[in-house]
């Protein structure tokens, strides 16, 4: 067995306590599902003073999709957010990578909040009390140096949530509140905007700030899709995910947005091969030549199965089968 | 028996299902005793290191510490061949693996023992560590054991039968490969638990093992306390493979802890502990260097391999031997010779792991065949008929071979994917390959040198009209309790729900040697058959006495004994056994099983021989993505010589299970570890055991050819039908994309890395030679 370490746990019934809860006591850390933070406690990578429980906040659970766009709020489901029937169809990226997350029970489980906040990963971070202190630590977590890229001055863990991609893909805007300024403050800004290229500091989420929601644009017109590289069917995080999405007017490619995910310690904007695909007519070599940029702005290190390069050229390759499926398959 | 059978050959529900899927069934960690402890162990964080001293002082000044426990308190070596007795309870002396176990702590709460296991201090010198095989062979300065005479090598063993000059004399075609198999672990769905009690100066252990006599030895001679006073039960078990078929650290600190406790200790490993106890698969480096006709026939084979043993010896030594010994068949070899060498390296130990000795070679042979046949331009499958060995033979290391169906595998695996319409002509892409295979149904010698029975049961008939076996056969979920209930149903003539069976306590069952190396059904089946059958005399000649009649025309069936008096008499079953407890007592019967002496006279020829052996072939139908490399198993057609199939459906279940796991090594699962020795994956999230989605439906098929010896004509299924699974995917994949692969596991980079090779047109891995 492991076991959890001790904590308090605290249940609010709102948004407004649950942020109170977290400015009162600087140790506190917020969950929802709890899918990946309980065991990451079981293996000593944190060890709160309390754990803010989010679900029972009824503000979070909010999920509607509209002509003005879609709001999700944190704390819903993913599997609710896999069957969906208006995110599946104007949303499909989201929805594949809600289902790709993990397994079903997990799904059930998982939140989207948790989701977006998911910690970075890597072979040396990931592992037992026992694990880490016999290797002496890492930057990430109790050591001097990466273990992943020793010469690095920065902890190069991997990005691995699997709806961020789709998200961003999306145009998606996350809206945070609470924080050192008071619970009643509030911002937002694009997701891409949201993270850190930076294993450790990971996003911009200032202490007590919390992910309210997540807002996508109107998707009219819009093709999307997601793909993930994995070793198994399920179960397994990304070794490299990619999503895009945009629409077709008048024969061309318009609003083009790809999101490749675990490959840095960000979700990385494929900004070239966005360029290549504005406003150009689909053909194979075009599809061919976009793919090849998409991991230009990538840096995957040796933290996770597979060689970095084998994970690059991946990328490549689901890029370019998901812009030849979506253009295939055409509007839903 | 000439009768028809009632219950053999039919479904018959499991003895502990409905327990089993309700949740009720009672695992080691579901026990509890009053005034329990919780145990834990430390572990080295160093691969390799002398122990200077170890302070235990503060940890053992923590309240709610009861016991504290290191090497000192039971410094007895110990190990579960004689031959490699080289691990203590606790470290003593030096560690050699990181996770090696150092110190054990018994508290109230795990809390408290965690807290203090990180109070006691050990003072290490740390040692240079080893991790390659190869410089394993070499090291003179580093000794991870003293007592190695040449560098690291643990053992070596070279064999040669018949005359092999002169078989690769007059081969027309010799053709030499060489394969590497990596680490794979057992991944048992049930971490390790164990629970002592120590009381009256008398040693109780509940736990998680396949070998309860072998432990009960063992536990005995570590403690330090008479074979009576200690009693092993194995409780409900949650899979095995191999991975608990030795006595384990957890076993002897918690009996440790609860002696000088004096309360019960209960330690259940986490599951990154469960991959540091490892006893898997070794890796094995293999060169193979085969002689042929131009038809086929295969005139001489040497092989060689060398074995990664890790930090202990295990089951290491007949992990060697295996090696070697089991690739004279399931074809004819008239001339062989092989040279193994066992070496340590600092990692957690490897020992038997389902299919044990045999997988390694078995796949490194079969894609080495398959390369034969190609070079030739002979069909895999024509290959492999031509060469089938047949039943009545001896093999030419003297292995007798009684039932064979291996022909008949062949050909129905072949036929049930249309082979010689299919193989060769799918679109590129897809392909098929078929591998052979063939398994031990128990050692023919036991582990230690003794004269007596390999299995004993006995059996009782009440006055309730209850039939009760008592054995200790450990049911380790493959469902040997059921087996015991069927053999004795089906012997006496009663129905098989009406059996109860209690197994696996030493105190309370003759021996049984364990569930390991396939021998529960033939052992523990013809021993439970024996015992039966004395019953049954018992019954029917108390009948038969009563009621004036002979005992040749009385039956037992459904639970009553037909008396062909006139008019006709019917009996109760509890009537029938009153009858026979009036005239002599207690209605007992018991039997015992020792393999006939099959050892041929060479040095060696200990490991290999077995009363029987299972065959079996595979047929794999893959689909390459050559873009990404990843490698689908869409298709696996397992047939499996079984002898007998007692409950048919618990035997495919058997069949699909090794070829599960076969499809999960060949594939996904990478025991790996990082530079520093630290296990890379120690987690059922990164050490990749095949999900629902990554498997295809396995096609069992069950092949019968009724072994003159096995009880009702049965032989082993759970661990032989495993072997042919990874060289079959290993051939579909050339099949399907022109890419031979000569390492396992395979991952995509490398199918990738071989397609790239191909088109490049490099020079490709082995080489044959026309004579």
């Amino acid at each position: 067995m492991m076991v959890l370490p001790d904590f308090q746990l605290v249940r609010p019934s709102s948004l407004s306590e649950a942020l109170s809860a977290l400015a009162e006591n600087p140790g506190a850390m917020p969950v929802a599902g709890g899918t990946d933070l309980l065991v990451s406690m079981k293996h000593g990578l944190f060890s709160p003073t309390h754990l803010v429980d989010l679900k029972g906040a009824p503000e979070l659970h909010h999920l509607g999709v509209g002509e003005e766009g879609a709001t999700i709020g944190a704390c819903v489901r993913l599997s609710r957010i896999k069957d969906h029937p208006l995110i599946r169809t104007r949303y499909r990226a989201l929805s594949q990578a809600a289902e790709a997350v993990a397994s079903p029970p997990l799904q059930n489980r998982g939140t989207l909040g948790g989701n977006v906040c998911l910690d970075t990963r890597c072979y040396y971070y990931n592992q037992s009390d026992f694990w880490r202190r016999s290797l002496g630590g890492c930057l990430k977590k109790d050591g001097p140096i990466c273990r992943a890229a020793p010469a690095a001055k920065r902890c190069f863990a991997n990005f691995s949530s699997d709806t961020v991609p789709a998200l961003i893909a999306l145009g998606a805007r996350v809206r945070l509140v609470g924080g050192p300024n008071g619970v009643k403050s509030e911002r937002t800004l694009p997701l891409e905007e949201f993270f850190v290229e930076d294993g450790i500091k990971r996003n911009v989420l200032l202490p007590g700030e919390l992910v309210a929601d997540l807002h996508l644009p109107p998707a009219e017109n819009l093709l999307s899709g997601y793909r993930k590289y994995r070793q198994r069917a399920s179960i397994d995080y990304p070794l490299v995910s990619v999503a895009v999405a945009f629409q077709v007017r008048e024969g061309r490619i318009r609003e083009a947005r790809v999101a490749v995910g675990a490959m840095a310690s960000s979700p990385v904007l494929a900004l070239e091969t966005m360029e290549v695909l504005e406003g150009a007519l689909p053909a194979p070599e075009l599809l061919a030549s976009a793919a090849e940029l998409v991991t230009k702005r990538t840096k995957p290190v040796g933290n996770q199965a597979g060689s970095p390069g084998h994970r690059r050229l991946m990328a490549r390759v689901m890029c370019r089968r998901l812009l030849k499926e979506l253009l295939e398959a055409g509007p839903l | 028996m000439s009768r028809e059978f009632q219950w053999i050959g039919k479904p018959t529900v499991r003895y502990d299902g409905v327990a089993r899927v309700t949740g009720q069934a009672q695992y080691t960690d579901d026990l509890r005793l009053p005034g329990m402890l919780v145990g834990k162990i430390l572990r080295s964080p160093h691969a390799h290191a002398r122990i200077r001293s170890i302070d235990t002082s503060k940890a053992e000044a923590l309240p709610g510490v009861k016991a504290v426990a290191t090497g000192q308190d039971a410094p007895v070596a110990y190990g579960i061949l004689p031959v490699s007795e080289d691990e203590y309870a606790l470290a003593v002396g030096k560690v050699r693996f990181v996770g090696d176990e150092v110190a054990a702590v018994a508290a109230v709460d795990e809390a408290t023992a965690l807290r203090a296991l990180s109070l006691i201090v050990v003072d290490y010198e740390v040692l240079p560590a080893i991790f390659d095989p190869y410089e394993a062979m070499v090291r003179e300065d580093v000794k991870i054991h003293e007592e190695t005479r040449v560098a690291n090598i643990e053992r070596k063993a070279s064999l040669s039968f018949g005359d092999v000059e002169a078989g690769f004399g007059e081969a027309d075609y010799i053709r030499e490969d060489s394969f590497f198999k990596g680490a794979a672990t057992h991944a048992p769905i049930e971490p390790h638990s164990s629970l002592a009690h120590f009381q009256d100066g008398k040693l109780t252990l509940w736990t998680a093992t396949q070998v309860p006599h072998y432990l009960h030895r063992y536990l005995s001679k570590v403690l330090e306390l008479p074979q009576d006073r200690v009693r092993v039960i194995k409780p409900a078990l949650g899979g095995g493979f191999g991975g608990k078929g030795e006595p384990l650290p957890l076993e002897f600190a918690a009996s440790i802890l609860a002696r000088k406790s004096g309360r019960p200790v209960k330690i259940t490993y986490t599951r990154e502990e469960v991959f540091l106890t490892h006893r898997g698969r070794h890796p094995m480096h293999m060169k193979f260097k085969t002689g042929v006709k131009k038809d086929g026939r295969i005139t001489a084979l040497h092989f060689e391999s060398l074995l990664d043993g890790g930090s202990y010896g295990s089951y290491g030594v007949v992990t060697l031997y295996y090696s070697g010994q089991l690739l004279t068949g399931p074809y004819v070899i008239p001339a062989y010779s092989f040279d193994a060498v066992r070496v340590h390296t600092n990692k957690p130990p490897c020992g038997a792991q389902r299919g044990h000795g045999g997988v390694q070679p078995r796949y490194g042979f079969e894609v080495h065949l398959d390369r034969i046949a190609t070079d030739l331009g002979i069909d895999p499958l024509e290959i492999r008929l031509k060469n089938a060995m047949e039943s009545g033979t001896r093999t030419v290391n003297e292995l007798r071979i009684t039932s064979c169906g291996f022909r008949e595998c062949l050909e129905r695996s072949a036929r049930k994917v249309s082979w010689e319409e299919r193989r060769g002509k799918l679109p590129k892409g897809r392909g098929l390959g078929i591998a052979g295979g063939f398994y031990i149904c128990g050692a023919g010698l036991p582990i230690y040198f003794n004269p007596l029975h390999h299995s004993n049961a006995r059996i009782e008939a009440d006055r309730s009209g209850r039939v009760t076996v008592f054995c200790g056969a450990s049911d380790i979920g493959q469902g040997s309790d059921t087996m015991l209930a069927l053999v004795a149903a089906e012997t006496i003539g009663v129905s098989p729900e009406s059996v109860k069976v209690v197994s696996a306590d030493t105190d309370t069952t003759p021996v049984d040697l364990g569930s390991y190396s396939s021998r529960v059904t033939f052992m523990a089946g013809n021993a439970c058959h024996a015992a039966a059958l004395e019953v049954r005399n018992r019954l029917l000649a108390a009948v038969a006495e009563e009621h004036g009649v002979s005992v040749e025309d009385l039956e037992i069936r459904g639970q009553a004994v037909e008396v062909p008096t006139s008019p006709p008499k019917i009996l109760s079953f509890a009537e029938a056994v009153m009858l026979a407890e009036v005239r002599g007592g207690p209605v007992c019967g018991s039997g015992g099983y020792t393999p006939p002496i099959l050892a041929g006279k060479y040095r060696g020829a200990g490991v290999g021989p077995s009363p029987a052996y299972s065959f079996g072939a595979h047929v794999a139908e893959v689909e390459v993505d050559t873009e990404t490399g990843e490698v689908r198993v869409l298709r696996l057609v397992a047939a499996h010589d079984l002898g007998r199939a007692l409950n048919p459906p618990a035997a495919e279940g058997q069949v699909e299970g090794a070829a599960v796991m076969g499809l999960g090594e060949t594939l996904y699962e990478r025991n790996e570890f990082v530079k520093t020795g630290q296990h890379e994956s120690p987690s059922l999230l990164e050490y990749k055991v095949p999900t629902a989605l990554d498997v295809p439906d396995i096609e069992p098929i069950l092949v019968e050819s009724l072994d003159p010896e096995g009880p009702f004509g049965a032989k082993e299924c759970g661990e032989g039908s495993l072997h042919p699974s990874i060289p079959a995917i290993v051939n579909a994949i050339y099949d399907a994309v022109g890419i031979w692969l000569h390492e396992a596991p395979i991952s995509p980079e490398a199918v990738l890395k071989a397609l790239a090779a191909k088109k490049a047109g490099s020079r490709e891995q082995g080489a044959g030679s026309r004579t």
